[in-house]
């Protein structure tokens, strides 16, 4: 066909494709990746998504990032488990070469020996409709355990007689009709079941199966048929139902694929239409199936293909629907993506860039260094190569470009632009400039009449009819001379690619630039079929400009792109963005805005290299790379919808390891908590991102991060520890995943112990209170007894002070009656003056103020007002002793003047209290005023000690002095001398009126103040008073002494004499 | 412990040959031999069954492989009767027991000799895919044999068996760490407890075959059939030069005894096969040795210590 298209190529190279130059994405797991043993035998997954395989080494479970080899539960056996099966329940199965089956319940393993003394290698299990398992051991043959795992039939291998005995079984199939095909190394016999004998029979051996090896059986596509594998007798088609041999029907399939001496391990049905068949030593097919069960078009895995070995022993096929292998010597090996296809396309293995890749129709043009090949209609088989015979340069090609004449573009590395003209096989030299940056091709693109040649110097239009180049530089107009890519939209506008703001246009006047930021390099350009334009940067990730709505969005590391740094852009069938990177791939879901990673982990060791990359009308992709040609098939894609379960690894608290599945109840401390978990996602193990929190501790969840564990302190309180986990495709796992932790809180803090110490401090309290209740009653009783007591002995005394007050007071009133019968009677002053009044007011019961009056001639009266010193007994003692000396000493001849009177008297009580003689003696006198009234003419004489003495004559007040010196008292000699008193004399008128008064009445506190009355208020109410009669001024005058003390204490005796002439 | 340890530097010493194919070059037989069970003893196979073992040391962890050649039976190499009509099943096994099971070594196919786990199975007819050339059994993981801690290493056995027929079928085995090329395995060594084999017919040739004389044993038994007195059967040891023992004529066995000298301890014998009769073709034989304790003596195809040559008298000559 290319021959007819291209009859003049007759110095084409014609090549066949070695098949070993494609590959597929397999990853494979060995020792060097952690895996527990190069010879893996068995595949199966548990219902928390992990992985187990069994091993030369053991058991191994894989969650998608590390393996592990150590479990709990019984002792697992170390033989081989060769055969594994997850029933109904959940249980996972394990068969093992020494016969022992060990199952995976609730994370913990328990061994089960089918076989006792006869046991032999567990070869198959399966489970019947009953939930029965049913487990084939080599030699042993049947074995079943009922759902409660107890053996309700089992054979005896050592017993000639019975059905399995004989045989080396290898693998068995329930069919519909409840019978056993049982394959051994005799072939394929049938049992049934008698219900009478309680045991199998054997019907026979199916004629065209016996003698062959039989390894595997595998209900197909049809109703009652299967697929019957054995070792290097190929493939079968077996065909029947019922217990008869000879109802059964064989066809040998797979001749046309390779199959006919197939070493068959393992068949897997892969949904209705794909199976996939192990051929032992040879590799693994994967063959197309008609709707009658008829196998198709295949596939052969190979080591050449990227299988790690092609001695496989099983296929298995995850929930997420990738598929795995284990080796017989290369460990596992999963193929998570078909849709990739890896291939060498150049000869030398060394240097297998695809630097370049254009379609055309059915036509793919790929690029390297010196060499151009053509495939076209995906015959891989053949390849079309040019190369320097045919005019290319040694260097390396970069842009390919076919114009609607058919004539193929060559951009260069350094060496300009070439042509190879439809027909030719000749490339010649089309523009080599003499700037060699000119000679740099980073792109080609074209419209219906022209192309774009995107350079480091700028960009060039070329019209080919014409051969007319029109240049494009910074000189007229371009942010940049260095063009990376350059983009011919639907509309014919050609975009480019360089280090400026956005997107350039050079063939019209449009723009879309990107206000607020720096420069960047644009490095490659596509566009989408909805118009959008994406353009990948050099460091600055993917932007997407929209000229429908005119939005740019930015997608970055931030955004889980696999790296900023972006080398060439495609477009999938299902819209998907596909960015080229140094060792992997970046894919944009611009609908979902997620985006999925390919790198080393997902098989991808190469760079994608500038621009190379392109997308068919059939919607396969092509990409080049610095390992080769990277074709990827869209609609092989798988596509992963189911969210990554989620499982705790370990929980650690304080360095001490607890069980995650049951709830954790700790005694108070303070605690350090580590929580490893894992969201299992076999597709893309690498993407799978977190999210958690510790309710009780952090009640908000984290920002989803690629962190598989926790750590927290903590302390007493009730945690709930939940984490989701989402995958790289946006699936999320919806219920998220708890452990409960309950830290006892501390007693402190129990309510018991808060009640019990409120009750006890209340307690205490109450006993406090009731001690000092007591105490304070005892006190109380004690004072009690204490105040009865000093009452009693208070009554004692008070009566006895009652009964000496009275005999005092009796004895006082007695003294009084005397001193008051001393007094001479009121009534001699009223006799001898017109008017007088005595206001005389002890402040005890005796007085030491007294008075004395006396008409000691017929016209002369003697009138004495005098205060004793001290009141009371004292003061009456006193007033006794100046009452008699007064008496006698004015009776006494000689005495003329009332000086005189005080002068004797002075002398004779000084002399009478010895003050005169002991200087120990007592100091007590009296102040007193003598005065004499001559009746005749009024002339009144007064000589005073001490005190004052007011007169009212005609009207006006006159105040009289007394001497300083008062009667009685010790006094020094000198002192002595000075002592004197003096007579004043004053020529009266009748009615005036002469006030005479002890310091009783001006001492007196009281009034409003508690102040002293004082002379001044005496000397103003004498004033106001003294013009009223007598019997109303010694009224008014003693009112006023209670009313001015009202209930104060009268501080001393009063005495208050008015006489008016 | 010391003999567990001389024996494994033996086996060490004796493997440096890196050969494991079964006959061995040093034995110089060209096949071994097993008939269909319908033929009868007296063309040279007396249970139309023979075992093998495989010891694989234990430093050895890659895969590996047992390779037939000419498995079936049919064509040039194989001993038609009448025409070709039989069946012969290739049985490996490994795992617990393959060895360490009495009936497993003993020389006849009784009881549970085919003990273990079978690894791999194949039954040839006549098949001109596999006439006179290689069909192969693999690839094994050593660790699915049966450890031997004597050896430190791993045993296997193949077991070659005629399921029906009565022709003679002649094959060879490889130890290989290549499926589709023979490829020694460093240190590894088949043995066998009973020895069928085809003889040469160029009555120039001398097959040799080396049982290992174990501690313990004072005296062997010697016992071949349908040798049919072609010739002689010769012991040479470190302490002989050389003696004849009792043959064996057409369809019976001939047994001899030997005491055991001190110095054969710890050593192979070679027991020469010697024709004398250039008329007989196709002369297959039978040989299996025990000791006094009727306990089977292992035929090394790599003879541990290497070939055993005559020491002859040790003289002394004092330095001067």
């Amino acid at each position: 066909m290319i021959v007819k298209r291209l009859p003049g190529l007759i110095l084409l190279i014609l090549i066949a494709i070695n098949g070993s130059a494609q590959s597929y994405q397999f990853i494979d797991f060995g020792l060097s990746e952690g895996f527990c043993d190069n010879f893996a035998y068995t595949i199966n997954q548990d219902q928390k998504g992990f992985l187990w395989i069994g091993t030369g080494q053991g058991l191994c479970r894989f969650d998608g990032i590390e393996f592990k080899q150590d479990f709990e539960g019984d002792s697992i056996p170390l033989s081989i488990a060769s055969t594994s099966f997850l029933d109904s329940r959940g249980r996972l199965w394990f068969g093992h070469d020494n016969g022992y089956i060990s199952i995976l319940v609730d994370d913990r393993f328990r061994l089960m020996d089918p076989g006792g003394q006869s046991r032999s290698a567990v070869k198959t299990i399966r489970e019947d409709r009953k939930g029965n398992i049913l487990v084939l051991s080599q030699q042993s043959g049947i074995t079943i355990f009922n759902p409660e795992l107890q053996i309700t039939y089992s054979g005896n291998p050592d017993d000639s007689s019975d059905p399995f005995a004989g045989k080396f079984h290898s693998t068995f199939q329930i069919t519909a009709d409840e019978n056993l095909l049982v394959g051994s190394d005799m072939g394929l016999s049938i049992y049934r079941f008698d219900e009478n004998l309680n045991t199998y029979i054997e019907t026979g051996i199916i004629p065209d199966l016996e003698y062959l090896p039989v390894t595997e059986i595998v209900p197909a596509v049809l109703p009652d048929q299967y697929w019957v594998g054995t070792d290097d007798e190929g493939l079968f088609r077996v065909t029947g139902k019922g217990y008869n041999p000879q109802d059964f029907s064989v066809q040998k399939i797979g001749i046309d694929q390779g199959l006919e001496y197939a070493r068959i391990t393992s068949i897997v049905f892969d949904g209705e239409r794909r199976v996939w068949i192990t051929d032992f030593g040879k590799g693994l097919y994967r063959l197309e199936v008609d709707e009658s069960g008829n196998p198709g078009t295949y596939v052969l895995f190979d080591k050449a293909k990227g299988m790690p070995n092609n001695s496989i022993n099983e296929v298995f096929i995850d929930e997420e629907g990738n598929q795995w292998f284990s080796t017989q010597g290369s460990g596992i090996a999963v193929l998570r993506d078909q849709a990739f296809t890896f291939f060498g396309l150049w000869e030398e293995e060394q240097l297998q860039d695809i630097s370049a890749v254009y379609i055309d129709g059915e036509d793919r043009w790929f690029g390297g260094v010196g060499r151009i090949a053509l495939i076209s209609n995906d015959q891989l088989e053949s390849a079309i190569f040019l190369d320097t015979d045919n005019g290319l340069p040694e260097d390396r090609v970069t842009a390919l470009y076919v114009d609607q004449g058919g004539d193929l573009y060559i951009g260069t590395e350094r060496s300009g632009l070439y042509l190879k003209r439809r027909g030719s096989s000749q490339i010649e030299a089309l523009v080599v400039a003499r700037n060699s940056l000119e000679n740099i091709v980073n792109a080609i693109d074209g419209n219906s009449d022209s192309l774009f040649v995107a350079t480091n110097n700028g960009v060039y239009s070329y019209h080919p009819e014409t051969g007319r180049r029109v240049s494009r530089t910074t000189a007229n107009g371009l942010p940049h001379n260095k063009i990376n890519d350059i983009l011919v939209d639907h509309q014919g506008i050609a975009w480019i690619a360089t280090e400026t703001r956005g997107l350039w246009s050079v063939n019209s006047d449009k723009q879309f630039l990107i206000t607020k930021k720096l420069p960047v390099e644009f490095k490659t350009l596509v566009e989408g079929e909805d118009g959008i334009i994406w353009a990948g940067t050099d460091g600055n990730g993917v932007f997407k400009f929209n000229f429908n709505d005119e939005t740019l969005d930015w997608f970055s590391i931030d955004a889980g792109l696999k790296s900023e740094y972006t080398y060439a852009l495609g477009i999938d069938p299902n819209g998907y963005i596909w960015v080229g990177h140094r060792e992997g791939l970046s894919r944009i879901d611009p609908m979902a805005e997620s985006i999925r990673t390919f790198g080393k982990k997902s098989g991808f060791s190469s760079d994608i290299l500038d621009n190379a990359m392109a997308t068919s009308e059939s919607g396969k992709m092509y990409m080049g790379s610095t390992e080769g040609l990277i074709f990827y098939d869209a609609y092989q894609a798988k596509e992963d919808t189911v969210a990554p379960k989620l499982s705790f690894k370990s929980v650690e608290i304080s360095e001490q390891s607890y069980d995650p599945s049951k709830d954790i109840k700790l005694k108070y401390d303070k605690y350090r908590l580590r929580i490893d978990f894992v969201g299992i996602n076999l597709s893309n193990p690498e993407q799978v991102t977190y999210q958690y929190k510790l309710e009780g501790f952090q009640d908000e969840w984290t920002e989803y991060t690629n962190l598989d564990w926790a750590f927290f302190p903590i302390a007493d309180g009730d945690f709930t520890f939940k984490v989701r986990a989402c995958d790289g495709n946006g699936n999320c796992s919806v219920d998220p995943l708890s452990l409960n932790i309950s830290v006892k809180i501390p007693i402190w803090k129990a309510w018991w112990f808060i009640v019990s110490s409120i009750l006890l401090v209340l307690a205490i309290i109450f006993v406090i209170f009731k001690i000092r209740e007591r105490n304070q009653k005892a006190i109380q009783e004690y004072l009690q007894r204490q105040l009865d007591e000093r009452t009693r002995e208070v009554v004692m005394q008070k009566e006895e002070i009652e009964i000496k007050n009275r005999d005092i007071t009796d004895s006082i009133n007695y003294a009084q009656r005397i001193q008051a019968s001393i007094l001479p009677p009121i009534k001699k002053l009223h006799d001898a003056f017109s008017g007088s009044f005595v206001f005389y007011q002890p402040r005890d019961i005796v007085s030491g103020d007294f008075y004395w009056y006396e008409k000691i001639d017929e016209n002369k009266f003697m009138v004495v007002c005098a205060d004793s010193t001290g009141h009371g007994v004292p003061g009456a003692f006193m007033s006794m002793i100046g009452t008699t000396l007064i008496k006698d000493i004015c009776l006494r001849t000689g005495i003329q003047k009332p000086s005189q009177v005080l002068t004797t008297l002075d002398n004779e009580v000084r002399e009478a209290l010895n003050q005169n003689v002991e200087t120990n003696g007592s100091n007590d006198g009296m102040d007193i005023i003598v005065a004499e009234v001559d009746m005749s003419n009024y002339k009144f004489t007064v000589s005073s000690a001490m005190r004052p003495v007011i007169i009212y004559s005609g009207g006006e007040q006159i105040y009289v002095k007394g001497s300083r010196s008062s009667i009685g008292g010790q006094l020094d000699e000198d002192k002595l001398e000075e002592k004197e008193f003096i007579d004043q004399e004053y020529m009266l008128n009748k009615g005036d009126i002469i006030y005479m008064f002890s310091d009783g009445y001006p001492d007196q506190f009281g009034g409003p103040l508690g102040r002293k009355f004082k002379m001044v208020r005496l000397k103003n109410l004498l004033r106001d008073i003294h013009d009223k009669p007598m019997d109303e001024q010694y009224n008014y005058i003693k009112s006023n002494f209670f009313l001015w003390k009202e209930d104060l204490e009268q501080v001393d005796d009063v005495l208050f004499m008015g006489i008016k002439l | 412990m010391i003999k567990q340890l001389y024996i494994f530097i033996l086996l060490v010493i004796s493997a440096l040959a890196f050969s494991q194919p079964v006959p061995n070059v040093d034995e110089n037989i060209p096949y071994l031999m097993t008939f269909g069970p319908t033929a009868e003893t007296s063309w040279g196979d007396d249970d139309f069954s023979q075992a093998f073992f495989f010891f694989i040391p234990v430093e050895y962890d890659q895969p590996f492989y047992i390779r037939v050649f000419d498995p079936d039976t049919g064509g040039e190499i194989d001993e038609i009767a009448g025409e070709f009509n039989t069946r012969c099943t290739y049985e490996v096994f490994g795992g617990e027991g393959v060895h360490s099971e009495d009936a497993a070594r003993e020389t006849s196919p009784v009881g549970n000799y085919k003990s273990g786990t079978l690894l791999a199975s194949r039954a040839f007819t006549q098949n001109p895919r596999y006439d006179n050339s290689w069909y192969t059994f693999g690839p094994f993981n050593p660790a699915q044999g049966e450890f031997w801690e004597a050896f430190n290493g791993y045993v296997f056995k193949i077991i070659c068996e005629g399921v029906s027929g009565d022709d003679g079928n002649m094959y060879r085995y490889y130890l290989s760490t290549d499926s589709d090329n023979n490829r020694p395995i460093e240190g590894a060594n088949a043995f066998a407890y009973e020895y069928s084999f085809r003889m040469h017919n160029d009555h120039e040739e001398v097959a040799h075959i080396y049982p290992y004389v174990d501690e313990g044993t004072i005296w062997v038994k010697i016992s071949n059939f349908d040798w049919d007195y072609d010739g002689n059967i010769m012991v040479i040891s470190v302490a002989r030069q050389g003696r004849d023992v009792r043959t064996s004529g057409e369809d019976h066995w001939a047994h001899d005894e030997l005491q055991i000298q001190e110095e054969e301890i710890g050593t192979s014998f070679d027991f020469r096969f010697s024709k004398a009769n250039p008329l007989i073709k196709n002369n297959n034989v039978v040989v299996n040795v025990r000791n006094q304790y009727d306990e089977t003596l292992r035929f090394y195809t790599i003879p541990l210590g290497g070939v055993p040559k005559y020491q002859g008298e040790i003289e002394f000559v004092p330095i001067e």
